[in-house]
């Protein structure tokens, strides 16, 4: 029984004319305690699918349709109406810790605002609740840390903290959006196994919104590769990256520099993601992709590729078979 | 060094002033040497002072000990005209893209720039230069009269990279230069750079946090930590066996695609401490795994342990079996 399931999200922003879709028909599901990775570059549609799901969409300049379940509970009506955000148990962790934290409040102030706010405690027991709370994320002296101020701390220790508002959410669901993205890599690595973690402690299942394979074969049960607003491939992280099954997985894990690669050219793509609103009748990649066919121009759908994957390719069988790709 | 150095940095040191008389040294005592025709990278967190250096190189930043040369001579030395041929020799290529670039003006008028500030030739040729650089990056004609919001990230790099070539540089120095990038944007400017640097005869200084990136480009490798170089070896030798616990959290903390099943994690407890009160002894030893009562009181210098290989460790004979050669002759 899965704890987030998404069915058909689609995403517009704007009105009549200019109306432009930033999402096609994304449908997926998370279990519980299971860490799935999204991927994909800038504009594939990674942040607009997890702002749509937290509800963070401006309802006046967007629209929403599709459905998507949190341990059953619908996250909007049929009228599109957004419930308020509160009663939902999830919550989201941002690229940039810094803007995310308010300035002018302490640490301690922020954590026991949401503690009281998200679970209805007390003062005193929400003070006990947050120093558990840094505790749990690995804040060293938390009684001191919760008079602290954001500028006070270090990026590492302001995205734990970050991480520790978010627990106090008590979510049943963590879209973390690129929360690693704006720290150093030993920090990184701190922060990865943080998230693991809790994952595993609380049953916590986590979206996690990332550019960065590595991060993904470190730290994610299952990856969805997205690009131009659409799912492209699914699947178990393992075999996706040990032998993606659509060209431009394919193409981003060739572009990864390696040491093993030195004085090797990078593979790159050619050509860039076309911009939302872009009509395309056939398969989004093709006019980037080094399979194509008389057949891509066909519009494809997500279908299985085998077993444990999806794919949204004509030829995925056939350039998988060549090992064209690798 | 047998092959002579280009470029090199003597025991430079960068101190800022924090106010009530006290300062930052944000560089200590870093020496580095950058060989004709090699890509040198220098790779570090943040606030390891890598950055600061290759400012400190060009003069974008004070220089409060050491010495700079430029083949062999003292760059405070240069009268006003070597100075100059110095800068143009010289030209960096930085991170964001975008800030880098005058919202106000054309690209074909950033790119031409450098050259009219230094007065060289007539406009109409210096307007030929600028052309043929943005050739050269894989810019066409109807790019020339765009402004840089007309752009994208990664056609806005390569805007900055023909506008650093214009002078015809000899040393051209990359700061975190694709760190803004998506991976196959990234892929196709670092494709760009080595292409760039047959063609220009250029040696590179590749600055940058990721670790994969500067082992792919580069055939030498600094690493730095608080303002001070930790080792420093050929790209093979310090990938393949670091000597130095901080270069070795760092590879291992590097998120592989393809793990190997003997990787072995070290996740380094702790943040880099402010350079404002750096710890006594090895700046490393609050993190190390390694560290031992004599690394919190001895400050380590940072000398050769094999064949090209430098380490600022002082437990390199117990971590990796190579003794230092101060040791050696102490005994």
């Amino acid at each position: 029984m899965p704890v987030l399931n998404v069915q058909g999200l689609e995403v517009f922003f704007g009105h009549g004319e200019e109306r432009v879709q930033a999402l096609h028909d994304v449908s997926f599901t998370i279990d519980r305690g299971e860490i799935v990775g999204l991927v994909g570059e800038s504009g594939s549609g990674k942040t607009v699918t997890s702002l749509a799901l937290m509800g963070l969409l401006d309802p006046r300049s967007s629209r929403i349709e599709g459905q998507a379940e949190l341990g059953g509970t619908r996250l909007w009506d049929d009228a599109n109406r957004r419930r308020p955000q509160v009663e939902v148990p999830m919550a989201m962790v941002f690229q940039e810790p810094m803007t995310a934290l308010d300035p002018v409040f302490s640490i301690g102030y922020q954590l026991i605002e949401t503690l009281r706010l998200r679970q209805g405690l007390s003062k005193a027991r929400a003070r006990a609740a947050a120093l558990e709370l840094l505790d749990a994320v690995g804040i060293s002296d938390p009684r001191a840390r919760l008079r602290a101020y954001p500028h006070e701390l270090s990026g590492g220790m302001r995205q734990r903290v970050m991480i520790a508002i978010a627990l106090a959410c008590a979510p049943e669901l963590l879209i973390a959006d690129e929360p690693t993205t704006a720290v150093d890599v030993t920090i990184q690595a701190q922060l990865l196994e943080l998230i693991r973690d809790i994952a595993a402690d609380r049953g916590m299942s986590v979206l996690f919104v990332t550019h960065d394979l590595g991060v993904v074969a470190e730290t994610c049960d299952r990856m969805i590769t997205m690009y131009a607003g659409r799912i492209v491939e699914r699947g178990p992280v393992g075999e996706v990256l040990a032998a993606p099954a659509h060209p431009y997985t394919g193409g981003l894990l060739a572009a990864l520099p390696s040491p093993e690669h030195r004085d090797r050219r990078l593979a790159t793509i050619p050509g860039r993601v076309p911009p939302p609103g872009e009509r395309i009748t056939g398969c989004v990649f093709a006019p980037r992709c080094q399979h194509r066919a008389d057949i891509c121009a066909e519009p494809i759908e997500l279908g299985p590729f085998d077993d444990t994957r999806e794919v949204r390719c004509a030829r995925a069988h056939e350039i998988h078979a060549t090992g064209a790709d690798r | 060094m047998t092959s002579p150095s280009l470029f090199s940095l003597e025991s430079v040191s960068v101190r800022f002033p924090v106010g009530r008389r006290r300062h930052v040294t944000a560089v200590d005592r870093v020496s580095l040497d950058l060989i004709e025709g090699e890509t040198l990278g220098l790779i570090g967190e943040s606030g390891s002072g890598k950055s600061t250096v290759a400012r400190a190189a060009v003069g974008l930043a004070p220089v409060s000990a050491g010495t700079v040369r430029w083949r062999g001579r003292d760059v405070a030395s240069f009268s006003g005209k070597e100075r100059r041929r110095f800068t143009e020799s010289v030209q960096m290529v930085f991170q964001d893209p975008h800030s880098a670039l005058d919202p106000r003006r054309t690209i074909l008028q950033s790119v031409r720039e450098p050259l009219d500030v230094m007065g060289r030739g007539e406009k109409r040729e210096r307007e030929q230069v600028a052309v043929n650089a943005l050739e050269d990056v894989g810019l066409s004609a109807q790019f020339l009269t765009r402004y840089p919001h007309q752009l994208s990230g990664g056609q806005k790099q390569r805007v900055n990279i023909a506008r650093a070539l214009v002078t015809d540089p000899k040393v051209l120095i990359c700061d975190e230069s694709v760190a803004a990038l998506d991976v196959a944007l990234q892929a196709e400017i670092l494709n760009l750079l080595q292409d760039l640097k047959a063609e220009y005869e250029l040696t590179v200084l590749f600055i940058s946090h990721d670790l994969s990136v500067v082992s792919h480009v580069a055939d030498r490798i600094c690493v730095m930590y608080l303002g001070r170089i930790v080792e420093q070896a050929s790209t093979p030798s310090l990938v393949g066996q670091s000597l130095h616990p901080y270069s070795e959290a760092l590879l291992s903390a590097q998120p592989l695609v393809h793990q190997s099943s003997s990787h072995r994690r070290i996740v380094l407890s702790g943040d880099i401490p402010s350079p404002l009160s750096p710890p006594p002894g090895c700046r490393f030893s609050t993190r190390c795994p390694h560290v031992t009562e004599e690394c919190r009181t001895t400050v380590p210098e940072l000398v050769e342990i094999s064949q090209g290989h430098d380490s600022a460790c002082l437990r390199t004979a117990d971590l990796y079996g190579v003794e230092r050669p101060a040791d050696r002759e102490a005994s």
